[in-house]
């Protein structure tokens, strides 16, 4: 997967930690080691392409979120690999583990982790698996960020470094550090230019040589401009694509300087440069929205039409549905969805304003430019940073406080309001800790790393003449990973039912059986999972979800002040993970077996809502979407819901829609099709599932995952 | 007070649009490849599922598994409202609520006062029914009649069913006058009624009815089966139709829709 050798990897790390240690200031070492990096890591153009950009991941490297690391990263793996490739003698292996060793040390995590104080690393893990049983886990990356490259796009290369040359006597180290990635960015187009010119595509070469210097004046090249800028910037989101390519196609197709048919072409080969890049959990692209520009709809329309024809992975499309959008988005959005593809995924613009202005603390003009990231957590579009830096298992603590190491708060709780307050007060402990760990990690890597690709683009950071981290950004927020909410709700469910209100059984018998995974207490399982179950529209199951969401969400959000951020917000918002913690935690109350699976993000338990679709989706429109940032909501549907039944289908999303229900990730199946993609995985390459926040196809995916989703419920 | 055996929600078989399904325990047939044949009887009774049985020895404080489950209680018209108002968004313009069964007829007063608890919140009502009882105050309620014509001969419906259809066809008839909708309806059970023949003279009387809005053939399916097992009842298995078979029938029962 890296394709370099030990020579090669030598040679550039030796180079690369030089420049590290010789750079005057942070912009400048930032910006020479970028240079070096792209010099190795950007592909060749090839025969064919339409857009450049290709991209590799090097073992060592500065990159806001790169191999699970931060700022300035190693990558064990992939290092190792390559330096014991042969092609080292004894001597240049000895350089190379001593750059190694510099790096174990220096690297920007490394620096993250060592600030941390005494304590904190009995309250979250880090460095270590996720089956690890664990309550918490600190994460190291400045991820989701999503910018708007309209200005870079209208003033061009050169438009933006004179602007930083304006500026420059308020800071000139900063202002040096955001002309030098803006030369950089230029050398790259010039480079890209020069492979096109010798491949003999004369257009591609010319609009890349045109974006060197100018400002996009043709849909293509705000395409080319806007995606390598991502690329060396480092996101993996991509912004608002609608609005800002929009106005160049509209004025393209109108001046008949394009079809729309070669518009399509580009898209779909931008998409494949999405895809080669692979980075499933994030890769947002997002469609819609009120307040958009003429050629926004026309632009929708063929983003979703490249990726019914694609059927990729990624981008992961997302259409943010208003009132008053063109009919013919939603139609196309139901057609893509019905083709299998899990895209777009369907924001409910109605809702998600008001709650971001709750949640976030903003104004409506603000919230209107909400924009999903990677798994759906919301950030303020080129305003705001919300990487979520900490998990926490909520089920763990849960199970912690009825059979570990606080179990006393169960067994000596007179009632279970008692119980449940100490619980609440359990998961508080670690929420302040870990939004201190998220603020000490922006400190540090802000020290560190001024990201002079996002400083450049990023609301205020030139006009302050700060970088992002380091008090430029006008919003910075943090988030926090929740897992096992679900669970954790139908076990309190359970217990408060069975332990105090009918007293059927005692605190040690619930706890015992636990303790030992039920064994020999099958009887009492099965009294647990009788219990009602969110996400069936049941007074009690869905009243104590919505009960223990409004808790920890709050409680999450009240840390946003202490730890010196403008927001902290729970995001219940799960990849996979959900399954691969599951497998780290113990027998639970909800009469979840040890080592079972979670419910992913706000869905229920899988298998568990069985009184129909109505009830469900009843159930999801719930809980309370003002205290936190973003939740998925995973359904799937049966393909006759697209074909024969859609007026239902259409019915069912409208109500869900107008009961409050936030969004819709929509997995379109037909029955069995992965019971017989898990027996036959070589016919089944196209079955693409939507995951938690994220799609795969479904072959790929770790059998633990795959269990879990055989067991959701089809529509 | 009324013996109901389930609610369904979000039912999308039952009638047009998505619709609440309320099923009424008790009916007069016996049909022998009926899909649910725990709602025969009116009283609510126990089935037995033994392959859910944990064999915990706890039967007499409660089955928690599944395997002893209580078919049918009774519910006032308050309880079977609560899921019908949650479910009310989702009906739009077509669905609402149908009443089914067992034969709804049976315990048409209580039918009839949920239908009423229905209007006054906006909601329509349909009703699956098998016409062996004649409730004029009820079917005039409804927004559509489904009613089954299983067999034409008399004989021979009453041999699979346990009653013959010559009060059936009168009930319908009469119903026919009241002005609803009426969906003439045909169980496709091989071996039994799967013939040109049979279907083409359910199709004339369909013909016959001046507000019949058409004719639907639906598959057998042994989904019974385990149910009736649970009631430690035989019951027999009948082949499966075809595709084919539903094709050829379909397109005889469309030649017949007005």
């Amino acid at each position: 997967m890296i394709a370099v050798t030990g020579k090669e990897l030598l040679t550039y790390a030796a180079e690369f930690t030089r420049r590290y240690r010789s750079a005057p200031n942070v912009y400048a070492r930032e910006a020479d080691c970028l240079r070096l990096q792209f010099a190795h890591a950007l592909q060749p153009l090839r025969e064919g392409d339409l857009v450049a950009g290709r991209n590799l991941r090097l073992p060592l490297g500065v990159r806001p979120q790169c191999h699970g690391g931060v700022g300035y990263y190693i990558h064990e793996p992939s290092w190792s690999a390559a330096v014991n490739d042969g092609t080292l003698t004894d001597e240049e292996r000895g350089e190379a583990d001593a750059l190694f060793a510099f790096w174990q040390t220096e690297n920007t995590a490394a620096k993250v982790a060592a600030a941390y104080p005494d304590g904190w690393l009995d309250i979250f893990a880090h460095n270590v698996p996720y089956t690890t049983p664990t309550a918490a886990h600190g994460l190291y990356r400045i991820s989701g960020i999503q910018m708007d490259p309209t200005r870079l796009l209208t003033l061009g290369v050169e438009g933006l470094a004179a602007l930083c040359e304006e500026k420059k006597e308020n800071n000139p180290a900063f202002y040096n550090g955001l002309i030098q990635a803006l030369d950089i960015l230029s050398e790259v187009c010039l480079r890209y230019a020069a492979e096109a010119e010798m491949l003999g595509n004369l257009a591609l070469a010319a609009d890349l040589s045109h974006i060197a210097h100018h400002p996009a004046s043709t849909f293509t090249q705000a395409l080319q401009l806007s995606y390598i800028f991502f690329v060396l910037s480092g996101t993996w989101n991509y912004g608002r694509m609608d609005q800002y390519l929009g106005p160049y196609l509209a004025a393209d197709l109108a001046a008949d300087r394009l079809t729309e048919a070669e518009a399509l072409r580009w898209v779909e080969d931008l998409w494949c440069r999405m895809e080669e890049w692979g980075e499933y959990f994030d890769s947002r692209v997002i469609l819609g929205g009120a307040d958009r520009p003429e050629g926004a709809d026309t632009f929708a329309l063929l983003a979703m039409e490249a990726t019914r024809r694609r059927r990729g992975v990624v981008p992961q499309l997302t259409l943010r549905c208003y009132e008053g959008m063109d009919p013919r988005l939603y139609e196309a959005a139901l057609d893509t969805i019905g083709k299998g593809t899990t895209f777009p995924m369907l924001y409910n613009d109605r809702v998600n304003i008001p709650a971001v202005m709750d949640a976030f603390g903003v104004d409506e003009d603000t919230a209107q430019n909400y924009v999903p990231y990677g798994c759906g957590e919301y950030v303020l579009y080129n305003q705001s940073i919300g990487t979520p830096s900490g998990t926490v298992n909520t089920l763990f603590v849960l199970n912690e406080a009825m059979y570990g190491k606080n179990a006393h708060l169960f067994l000596d709780a007179p009632d279970f309001e008692t119980f449940y307050t100490a619980y609440l007060t359990e998961v508080e402990k670690i929420a302040t800790c870990l939004s201190l760990q998220e603020k000490l990690e922006y400190d540090v890597v802000g020290q560190e790393c001024p990201f002079l690709y996002y400083s450049l683009l990023f609301d205020d950071c030139i006009e302050r003449g700060k970088a992002v981290l380091a008090g430029g950004l006008r919003h910075l927020g943090g988030t926090v990973e929740n897992y096992g909410n679900v669970n954790t709700a139908d076990a309190l469910t359970a217990v408060k039912a069975v332990v105090y209100d009918q007293k059927l059984v005692t605190a040690q018998e619930v706890s015992d059986a636990l303790a030992s995974d039920f064994a020999g207490r099958e009887r009492l399982r099965q009294l647990l999972l009788a219990q009602p179950k969110y996400g069936n529209d049941h007074p009690d199951a869905d009243g104590m979800f919505c009960r223990l969401h409004r808790d920890v969400c709050t409680r999450i959000r009240a840390c946003a002040p202490a730890a010196g951020l403008d927001s902290y917000l729970a995001v219940l918002i799960n990849n996979e993970l959900n399954a691969v913690f599951g497998q780290g935690t113990g027998a639970s109350a909800d009469g979840r077996h040890a080592g079972e699976y979670m419910a992913n993000g706000n869905n229920p338990m899988s298998g568990r809502d069985t009184c129909g679709v109505t009830a469900m989706l009843n159930s999801l429109a719930k809980p309370d979407t003002h205290l936190h940032a973003g939740a998925v909501q995973n359904m799937r549907f049966s393909k006759a819901m697209f074909t024969a039944h859609r007026p239902y289908l259409k019915t069912l999303l409208r109500t869900y829609f107008e009961a409050g229900g936030a969004q819709a990730m929509i997995t379109v199946l037909s029955r069995g099709d992965l019971e017989a993609a898990m027996r036959e995985p070589e016919k089944y390459r196209h079955l693409i599932v939507r995951v938690g926040g994220f799609s795969a196809r479904f072959v790929d995916l770790n059998p633990v995952v795959q269990k879990e989703l055989l067991a959701r419920t089809l529509y | 007070m009324a013996v109901i055996f389930d609610i369904e929600r979000s039912g999308m078989h039952d009638g047009p649009g998505i619709r609440t399904v309320v099923f009424f325990k008790g009916c007069p047939l016996r049909c022998r490849w009926c899909h649910n044949p725990e709602s025969w009887d009116k009283a609510p009774q126990e089935l037995f599922y033994p392959e859910k049985c944990i064999s915990c020895g706890g039967c007499a404080d409660g089955c928690y598994t599944g395997a002893r489950s209580l078919c049918g209680r009774e519910m006032s018209i308050d309880e079977v409202m609560v899921p019908i108002l949650a479910d009310k968004p989702y009906y739009g313009a077509e669905g609402g609520v149908t009443l089914t069964g067992g034969e709804p007829q049976m315990q048409a007063d209580f039918a009839l006062a949920l239908t009423e608890a229905c209007r006054r919140a906006g909601i329509g009502v349909a009703i699956e029914t098998s016409m062996a009882l004649y409730r004029p105050d009820l079917l005039s309620q409804m927004s559509l009649i489904m009613a089954d014509v299983k067999l034409w001969d008399d004989a021979r419906h009453r041999e699979y069913t346990g009653v013959g259809n010559a009060a059936i066809i009168e009930n319908i008839r009469k119903a026919d006058a009241l002005g609803v909708p009426i969906l003439i309806r045909t169980p496709i059970v091989p071996t039994v009624n799967d013939t040109v023949e049979e279907i083409t003279a359910i199709g004339d009387f369909v013909r016959s009815l001046k507000n019949a809005v058409g004719y639907e053939l639906l598959p057998y399916h042994p989904f019974g089966l385990d149910k009736a097992r649970a009631m430690g009842l035989a019951m027999p298995r009948f082949p499966e139709p075809t595709k084919e078979q539903m094709a050829l029938l379909n397109a005889c029962a469309r030649l017949q829709r007005r």
